[in-house]
């Protein structure tokens, strides 16, 4: 059930993603004020969501999980691993498309505005676990630091969230789901805004469940080798 | 004129993602083989 699951969740996600292009730009109307830019904002918001709060929330909470001695295990380190790798992709998205978008609205492709300033850093700070990832070191050690290292990437989350509260900011505040949980656009731009949430989701749980896989086959093999080679040592220390 | 940065937005972003996921594709293709021939040895 579980592996059908995650086996329709590509096409699942490829027809989701399909459907939001054709709505965003073949369907919905123009903004009155943003003109034929407004067709941005179907995507570029939906990146954001899961490169800051599904990726890093994610590997926060698989860190906490691996860190808390009684659930310890290399799946939640795998599953971490996984999606810091996926919200750098998505990161860098949202980065490109938010100065893409910022260029005729703004003037400019790129400001040092507190928003955007910080969610570079978390791209900064996510290339930083995956270096470290790369740091050789016994499986445990490694997981160990790469979990603190998920947790204090973390810390950027509410900074980023609430940045544009806290400082006067170019960036806008709430777009769609504003304090109160009231949705600010509606008809035809509202639903293909839902949709594109729901689409960029489905798209980033296939891709950390394909990342997953990926390491859990490598490590297997990995174990088997080493396996080998232990029993290889073993047979030439049997006296013949 | 906007409708080039839109165009350019959705290409880059769709593409990106495309081409990410045909690389795990590949990956999860490539880590099968090899895990299939390990258990076969």
């Amino acid at each position: 059930m579980r592996h059908t699951l995650s086996k329709l969740l590509g096409p699942i996600s490829a027809v989701l993603v399909i459907l939001t292009i054709w709505l965003g730009l073949f369907v919905t109307p123009p903004d009155v004020d943003q003109g034929e830019l407004v067709r941005l904002v179907y995507i570029h918001p939906a990146l954001a969501v899961e490169a800051l709060y599904a990726s890093v929330g994610m590997a926060a909470l698989c860190s906490a999980l691996y860190l808390w001695p009684r659930t310890r295990s290399m799946r939640m380190d795998r599953l971490a691993a996984s999606a810091i790798e996926v919200g750098v992709v998505f990161n860098i998205l949202t980065l490109v498309t938010g100065s893409i978008w910022g260029r005729p609205t703004w003037g400019v492709w790129w400001t040092w505005d507190a928003r955007l300033t910080s969610t570079a850093l978390l791209l900064v700070l996510s290339l930083g676990y995956l270096a470290l990832r790369r740091v050789p070191a016994e499986p445990h050690v490694r997981a160990r630091r790469c979990a603190i290292a998920a947790i204090v990437a973390a810390v950027n989350v509410p900074i980023i969230h609430f940045s544009v509260v806290w400082w006067q900011t170019l960036h806008q505040g709430c777009t769609a789901i504003c304090p109160g949980l009231t949705y600010k656009i509606h008809g035809s731009m509202g639903w293909t805004l839902l949709l594109s949430f729901v689409a960029f989701t489905t798209c980033f749980a296939w891709m950390v469940v394909s990342r997953y896989r990926i390491d859990v086959l490598r490590d297997s093999g990995h174990d088997g080798a080493l396996d080998d080679a232990l029993e290889a040592r073993r047979s030439e220390g049997v006296p013949s | 004129m906007n409708s080039g940065y839109v165009i350019a937005g959705y290409v880059i972003s769709i593409g990106t993602l495309a081409a990410y996921s045909a690389s795990l594709v590949i990956r999860l293709k490539r880590a099968r083989s090899r895990s299939s021939q390990e258990s076969e040895r």
